[in-house]
């Protein structure tokens, strides 16, 4: 029981750090993926604290020390995942995670390494943090399915993120109706390992699946070439090895968490390849801006194939078409992440590119096209920049995709700064929170997927 | 929200928040300390053993003040209301920690020289929101 155990624990962790990494080079680093590879992680740490918790128990409270750090945030990413969900502002939703859920979750990690126990491994009694934890893992959890059951409900019946939306429900349903009766000692923790790595992964696909529509591609066969790829490279790597460990019957902490530490190495790199690829090229061409783009473009549309032709597009759910115009003006300084988008297929940018144009051509239309479209957000006779209200959609698309500004970032200082950004950042800063910046770049995104949509129905009519 | 922009100044409110906000996160830490660590807490400043439910008590508040700090800079500026709370709250720990002090509870030296910096600190800190406050006018 023990060997199952262990062996169950070790796939769990395989299988969480390679969909983490995979959502994460899937995502762009979007903060949707953030978040959701954030929890991925620290599920899959925490099922390595658990194997060598019950393999070298007092020899690992180091590590279990260490690995305490990542106990309180599986679920309070798993939160932040949900309200990222949301399709509407809810300000006191993002509130309640930024100033009580993530502080929280920071106390109890700083309330382990002071010295507090979960549990009490000599009397297997609830430690000092027991309770505190488990009501913060049940109170998030219900929050977590407050905020999901809302994304579900606001999202329209024909959008087909409602069925990754439905999976994550019921994964945080499973979740929660599992840690109630964990909590005061009614279920064996058997079962509830089991319920809950099942519920983690479930997790995991619906996160990438999310992605994957939203950005209008399809996801399954390149998932399954990557879970292929990383078990190859498990049974050329760690395989021999560990027959080797085994006859040789030398098994210590030192050779478990090497042999740990290799799997994750190939969960996590093998997804990340395109990642490592580009700074590879960076480092040796560093001067050939356009051959790496080139080449990341075609690592990017290799792994990202689109799931709409263009019939199809002008006939998609409005929310559908307006979440596509969404991501496409977030991968505007990326060139190569937007030559992947669905919205390079349209008739709008075959009209403005030659006829053998390639990807990255028809990626540079659409661009051109997306900033004319911000620009049609900015009011008419109102001088060049302003923050009053008429400005708000303009500014939130355009000086972050456009101008390439990041406003909250710290490092950008005044001395850097135009008088203009130098005021637009000084209001971002003061009067928008990142929450409404948002849900203004969302609404600024539906008005331009409102004027795209037109314009390619009158293109396609004539 | 953009009509405020004329009337506020940005950069005052900003670095008050910030202010606010590192006094918050000093208080959350300072709580978890107190409730998390309260015997080595206690032997440090030399109170007595059976002392660990104040201690605890206090650090269980003090993180809760934090928290409702976090709470209260989380948008936009820090209202004038909030600034007011958070002297009186400062007055009112500076006063009971020299109580505390002159009640004749057992500390050691250690004890007694951190005792006199929280309260100057409380102090310190209600005059630095009442000044907060009257700035936010």
């Amino acid at each position: 029981m023990p060997a199952l155990l262990a062996v169950v624990q070790i796939t769990t962790y395989f299988i969480l750090l390679l969909l983490a990494a995979y959502l994460l080079n899937r995502s762009g680093y979007h903060p949707v993926g953030l978040s959701t590879a954030g929890a991925l992680v620290a599920f899959a740490l925490i099922q390595a604290d658990q194997f060598f918790g019950a393999r070298f128990e007092a020899q690992a409270d180091g590590l279990a020390q260490l690995l305490w750090a990542v106990y309180p945030l599986p679920v309070a990413l798993w939160a932040r995942t949900t309200i990222l969900l949301l399709p509407d502002e809810n300000l006191m939703i993002d509130r309640i995670w930024w100033t009580l859920v993530l502080p929280i979750a920071l106390l109890l990690i700083l309330g382990g390494w002071l010295g507090c126990d979960l549990v009490n491994l000599t009397t297997h009694q609830p430690g000092q943090l027991y309770w505190i934890y488990a009501l913060f893992n049940i109170v998030t959890i219900l929050l977590t399915l407050w905020t999901t059951r809302q994304a579900h409900r606001q999202t329209a019946a024909t959008d087909r993120t409602r069925l990754a939306l439905y999976w994550l429900q019921l994964a945080g349903l499973a979740y929660g109706v599992v840690m109630v009766p964990l909590a005061f000692g009614l279920l064996s923790p058997a079962v509830v390992f089991s319920l809950v790595v099942l519920d983690v992964i479930v997790f995991g696909l619906s996160g990438i699946a999310y992605n994957a529509i939203a950005e209008g591609q399809s996801v399954w066969r390149d998932l399954m070439a990557t879970l292929l790829k990383a078990l190859a490279l498990i049974g050329l790597v760690i395989l021999p090895w560990g027959v080797a460990i085994w006859l040789a019957k030398v098994w210590s902490l030192a050779v478990a968490g090497a042999s740990l530490i290799s799997i994750g190495a190939i969960a996590l790199l093998v997804p990340l390849q395109d990642e490592l690829e580009r700074l590879i090229d960076s480092i040796l061409a560093p001067g050939q801006q356009d051959e790496i783009e080139s080449r990341q473009t075609l690592r990017i549309l290799l792994h990202n194939s689109v799931q709409h032709p263009v019939s199809k597009l002008t006939k998609l759910d409005r929310d559908e078409f307006a979440r596509l115009t969404r991501r496409a003006l977030s991968h505007l300084p990326n060139l190569p992440r937007l030559a992947a988008s669905p919205l390079t297929e349209l008739n709008l940018v075959t009209a403005r590119v030659n006829a053998d144009a390639d990807k990255l051509q028809r990626a540079q239309a659409l661009r051109r096209i997306l900033i004319e479209g911000i620009d049609a957000l900015r009011p008419a006779g109102s001088g060049d920049y302003g923050t009053t209200d008429e400005w708000r959609f303009f500014n939130a698309l355009y000086y972050p995709y456009v101008a390439g500004l990041s406003p909250y970032q710290h490092s950008l200082t005044g001395e850097s700064l135009t008088a203009e950004t130098a005021e637009v950042t000084a209001w971002f800063r003061a009067m928008v929170p990142e929450r409404t910046l948002h849900n203004w770049q969302n609404r600024g995104a539906a008005l331009i997927a409102d004027i795209l949509l037109e314009h390619e129905r009158l293109l396609s009519a004539s | 929200m953009s009509q405020q922009t004329s009337v506020l100044q940005p950069a005052t409110f900003l670095s008050w928040k910030t202010l606010w906000r590192a006094d918050a996160v000093a208080n959350l830490i300072t709580g978890d300390i107190l409730l998390f660590a309260t015997t080595p807490v206690i032997n440090l400043v030399g109170m007595a053993e059976n002392t660990a439910g104040l201690v605890q008590g206090l650090g269980v508040l003090l993180a809760f003040y934090g928290l409702w700090q976090l709470w209260a800079a989380h948008s936009g500026a820090v209202s004038r209301q909030s600034y007011l709370v958070g002297a009186m709250v400062m007055d009112i720990m500076g006063v009971a920690l020299l109580g505390m002090l002159v009640s004749g509870v057992t500390l050691n030296p250690t004890g007694m020289a951190i005792t006199i910096a929280l309260i100057a600190g409380a102090w310190i800190g209600a005059v630095l929101w009442w000044i907060a406050r009257r700035q936010t006018n």
